[in-house]
């Protein structure tokens, strides 16, 4: 198992589709981040009786946001047009559930020869927003619907099962 | 020499020229190549199969492999690529996208022959 800590200066996000197409944030600012991984991908469920807990279950489902931003450069390069789905020959990886555009996502952090990821399935763009400054940015905002994972020497492990 | 196309994951991806030092990295004489193991030829054509893949193609195995480094010996990074690959490719195929990308990537790129010619020329500054 590593001891290395992950720096910002180690990712790399990079977005597949299903039609075989594949793009990298280019310019990515180094700020990462998935909120929300909750174990089994399952909200809390609490119930009290007078006061005192009496039950905890899993709820309803509960999906990941991941947010990354990057200096703006090419309105309208590689990873833009795969986040909003116009890649030529893009093809959803969420379209047997439906036409909201869908990418698949690996984050890699490898440091040296020691291989280091989160991966995971039927990601999609709530958002994206461009702001001016110096540099000018591009924020992206992705929900993780799919199962999420993650890897290094230890293995695959399992975070999220399934959508 | 036409770029060869792959199909591993079920989309045909035409390989790209190889970067001038990958590509140098990866050339090996006919005698060399005949005379080395299959393992070893195989997993120069893992390592060639990598560089000359497109950006824009999404990599056959789930997470792509990490970038080459010159001072790494590119068999080693070609190694786990084959077996990441493996894992989920039949061999067949896979050893024959192997062969193409390796062939395809010697072709095109810088020979020892070119660097060493230019090298002759080079004057080392003094102390150096």
């Amino acid at each position: 198992m590593s001891a290395i800590q992950a720096s910002f200066t180690d990712g790399v996000l990079t977005a597949t589709d299903g039609g075989g197409n594949s793009a990298t944030l280019a310019l990515s600012q180094g700020d990462l981040s998935i909120d929300g991984i909750l174990p089994d991908g399952r909200e809390l469920v609490k119930g009290e009786t007078r006061g005192a807990l009496t039950g905890v279950r899993k709820g309803a489902r509960a999906y990941p946001t991941m947010k990354v931003t990057g200096k703006l450069a090419a309105p309208n390069d590689t990873f833009q047009a795969l986040a909003r789905g116009t890649t030529a020959g893009y093809v959803s990886v969420l379209a047997d559930i439906g036409d909201y555009k869908g990418c698949d996502f690996v984050f890699s952090f490898n440091y040296g020869a020691e291989l280091r990821s989160y991966y995971g399935d039927d990601i999609v763009c709530t958002g994206m927003a461009t702001a001016e400054g110096s540099p000018s940015t591009i924020s992206y905002t992705f929900e993780i619907l799919g199962p999420l994972y993650s890897k290094d020497s230890t293995g695959i492990h399992t975070i999220i099962a399934s959508r | 020499m036409d770029a060869p196309t792959i199909t591993l994951s079920g989309f045909p991806v035409v390989l790209r020229q190889a970067p001038p030092l990958a590509g140098l990295a990866l050339g090996r004489s006919r005698e060399d190549f005949d005379a080395s193991p299959p393992a070893l030829v195989l997993a120069l054509g893992a390592a060639a199969l990598w560089v000359c893949w497109p950006p824009d193609k999404a990599w056959p195995a789930r997470i792509p492999p990490r970038p080459w480094g010159v001072k790494e010996p590119i068999e080693h990074m070609g190694h786990a690529i084959f077996d990441s690959l493996g894992a989920t490719i039949p061999a067949v195929p896979l050893m024959q996208a192997c062969f193409a990308a390796w062939a395809w990537a010697t072709s095109t790129t810088l020979g020892e022959a070119e660097v060493a010619a230019v090298q002759d020329f080079f004057e080392p500054p003094p102390g150096g």
